[in-house]
């Protein structure tokens, strides 16, 4: 059961106030079912999603994105697979300190870590408001750095999913066998310990042979 | 469940075989994703049901379950419990030639808890197992009972009066053939999810034991200088009054590695200072940290019990995270809460609450809680804490505004004028905060400083071949064999870990490459006798040590 689920570590970084939490609030209400998993506030919360005939078990990680916690950063970071950088369009400093986010992230986070660019409030732009930051300048920078890059609206939406799911697929995925070793998947640490395997035998070979 | 029963149906048409239910690399989610693939190959958020029954352990144990199974246990059996004793006799061997840092002393534990855990598996599975064979009441064959109709329910019903000795005899013949399948070689539905909700419930088991075994191991751990704990033995005795809560000391852990006892005091010094200028209203800290508005001063009391336990009513890493959750979960005013308010309020409720110690309660959670469950939001909210407690001791007179400066004493200056780490390094720490391309915690499970791999086998070298003299010379000090051989024996444990206890021993020959300078040997050879070995200074040791070579060497004459 479960052997492929794959548990990876999100981390959401980002100036305050761009949208961090929102969009993560948006991406974890698809779930129509109710969320038993645990969650504290926006700061930490999880989402399943099943990407083929696998699924990807997200665990969001928010920062604190005021500038006076920015050094603290490393310490939610550290053994992260994957990192969003948030910024917001209409907000150019936003898409600077995104570009410092992601050069650390660069310099001193996992050197395999998958990281998404997510340019967020364009309802803002679809509403008659100012865009400060173009597209194709946040494509720019992701071209540059190999990022993955969508321009988002958590109040709509509007490519969510999709910067997760895009996420999601470029995750390596666990093979069962490695699985074993894996301590980290929720609940399913244990699946290889119950050997309950003789029993069914048992129950079947009776029943096949008293026939 | 519906699911399982299509899942199981197509499988039918199909004429798949049903995997053991217990395979690793069987997965019942697997066969519903394939009858779903060909109409729908889209990504899909996860939704709902298509994996709930699988994925979500909650749906198949209920909360119902969980009353009458787990939450009825209040201490570990008597097999589990044993294997306390002996970790704790064998902590206090004398046979280390220094004392143990926090790290090798964690290290330890870790080793320790995942042998419980493999233990408890062991005993659950026994147990089972014994239930099993006996003709009444197995949930597994009940519910195949009932299940079961025509044919193969007179079968079912004559197996469930059946030995399992005797099924294990039947199943090696030869009607256990191919062409018995119309007979059903398969589970049903109903059976899957029985076997899976056992697992779940076994394991919540094991999760259980493992809090039980974390909250033994430094309860006894307190009880002075016996291997076979009295119980009630309280060795904080001046603190008698203590009803329920009990009191426990980290201090005393991290005694062999000062550098933390510094750390902790300067952070517990600059707290006051800090809560100081709080309550003198020299520095408003609900604006300087950008409090929630929706703060009020009636929530502090609330946080200041949870702390409280935290620090000093408590005993288990286990217990103690479970308060972190919950200090948490009591500052959400709100779901859509994000980090920025979690932390400020977080920092804002230390510097109002000031417990003692913190610093050293925190890193005892992190090294001391066991590593495989030290995970998710439990991982989350230690992280947060630790950012917290290192945003504070970065705070130094430049962060606040310049006006402060003037109305500062000269010891609050000094306390404030740099940052704690700036004055005490703390190698380990710098690692959990700064690390960059360590390896996922996950795969540090048995050895989690990694990092210090040398140290540890080299440890471990000098720590078996004191083992090894140690038992045949002074006999007497060590009654009993190291509880990882006895633990394999008694519960056979699975071959890697025999297999460890196997090297150990093997590895005997890496020892003392650096052997202490010879001091003047002291006749009083027992004069440790009464010592704790907790208590002993690296001198004595040292000089135990001496007494130790002594012996062998008029042994050997």
């Amino acid at each position: 059961m479960n052997s492929n689920v794959t548990s990876v570590k999100l981390v959401l970084l980002g100036e305050a106030a761009v949208g961090k939490s929102s969009i993560v609030l948006r991406f974890v209400s698809n779930d129509f079912s109710e969320n038993k998993e645990p969650t504290i506030g926006a700061a930490f919360l999880t989402q399943r999603v099943n990407i083929d005939d696998h699924t990807v078990k997200f665990e969001i990680w928010d920062t604190a994105g005021q500038e006076r916690f920015a050094s603290l950063a490393p310490m939610y970071y550290r053994n992260a697979q994957a990192a969003l950088v948030v910024y917001d369009v209409s907000k150019p400093q936003s898409f600077i300190k995104a570009r410092h986010w992601v050069k650390e992230l660069q310099e001193r986070a996992s050197s395999d870590i998958i990281i998404a660019l997510a340019g967020n409030k364009v309802d803002i732009v679809e509403d008659g408001g100012e865009r400060k930051v173009a597209t194709e300048e946040g494509q720019k920078l992701a071209d540059e750095e190999g990022l993955l890059f969508f321009e988002t609206s958590a109040k709509t939406g509007q490519n969510v999913n999709e910067v997760f799911l895009a996420i999601g697929e470029k995750i390596p995925i666990k093979k069962p066998n490695e699985h074993a070793n894996n301590a980290n998947a929720d609940g399913s640490n244990d699946n290889n310990r119950v050997d309950i395997t003789s029993s069914d035998n048992n129950a079947a070979a009776v029943s096949g042979c008293n026939c | 469940m519906m699911k399982d029963g299509i899942s199981m149906d197509q499988g039918l048409k199909r004429g798949f075989f049903t995997p053991p239910i217990t395979n690793p690399k069987f997965d019942s989610t697997q066969s519903i994703s394939e009858s779903y693939k060909s109409t729908d190959q889209t990504l899909e958020v996860s939704s709902q049901t298509s994996d709930s029954s699988n994925i979500n352990p909650d749906s198949l144990v209920t909360q119902e379950d969980v009353e009458r199974e787990i939450n009825c246990l209040r201490e570990l059996p008597l097999e589990l419990s044993k294997l306390i004793d002996l970790f704790i006799a064998d902590l206090k061997q004398p046979k280390y030639i220094k004392p143990l840092t926090i790290n090798q002393l964690s290290s330890i534990f870790q080793g320790f808890y995942v042998k419980f855990d493999k233990s408890c598996f062991q005993y659950l599975s026994q147990l089972n197992a014994t239930t099993n064979s006996n003709s009444t009441t197995t949930t597994f064959l009940t519910a195949r009972e009932t299940l079961s109709s025509g044919l193969s329910g007179i079968f079912a019903r004559s197996r469930s009066s059946s030995g399992s000795s005797i099924m294990r005899v039947r199943r090696s013949s030869s009607l256990f053939s191919n062409d018995s399948a119309t007979v059903t070689p398969m589970l049903t539905p109903d059976e899957i999810n029985k076997q899976l909700k056992n697992n779940e419930l076994m394991n919540l088991k094991i999760e259980k034991y493992m809090e039980f075994c974390e909250r033994e191991v430094f309860k006894r751990i307190l009880e002075v200088g016996i291997s076979v704990p009295t119980q009630n033995f309280d060795v904080n005795k001046h603190k008698k009054s203590h009803s329920d809560k009990e009191t426990f000391r980290v201090t005393n852990l991290f005694r062999n590695s000062p550098e933390y006892g510094k750390y902790n005091k300067l952070l517990d010094e600059k707290f006051q200072c800090l809560l100081k200028l709080e309550t003198q209203q020299e520095i408003d800290f609900k604006k300087f940290l950008d409090v929630p508005e929706s703060f009020k001063d009636e929530d502090l009391p609330a946080a200041k019990e949870i702390l409280e336990d935290l620090v000093s009513h408590t005993i288990s890493p286990c217990e103690k995270s479970n308060l972190l959750l919950k200090l948490h979960e009591s500052m959400i005013y709100s779901q859509n809460m994000s980090n920025d308010e979690f932390l400020s309020l977080l920092i804002y409720y230390l510097i109002r609450i000031t417990p003692q110690n913190i610093f050293l309660t925190i890193q005892f959670i992190r090294l001391f809680r066991y590593k495989k469950k030290l995970v998710q939001n439990e991982l989350y909210v230690l992280t947060n804490i630790e950012a917290a407690l290192v945003f504070i001791e970065d705070l130094t007179l430049s962060d606040f505004p310049e006006d402060i400066q003037g109305k500062l004493t000269d010891n609050e200056i000094k306390i404030l004028e740099h940052s704690i780490s700036s004055k005490v390094d703390i190698p380990q720490l710098s690692s959990i905060y700064n690390n960059q391309n360590d390896t996922i915690h996950e795969h540090n499970l048995e050895l989690p400083l990694a990092n210090e791999g040398n140290n540890i086998s080299s440890y471990d070298g000098i720590r078996s071949v004191f083992d090894a003299s140690l038992r045949n010379i002074i006999g007497k000090f060590r009654p009993s064999s190291p509880p990882t051989a006895n633990v394999s024996r008694e519960y056979n444990l699975p071959p890697a870990v025999s297999k460890k206890v196997d090297d150990e021993s093997g590895n005997s020959t890496i020892i003392l490459k650096t052997p202490p300078p010879p001091i003047p040997f002291d006749n009083s050879w027992n004069k440790y006798k009464d010592y704790k070995f907790e208590d002993l200074k690296i001198s004595e040791m040292r000089e135990i040590f001496e007494i130790y070579q002594k012996i062998v060497e008029e042994r050997a004459v």
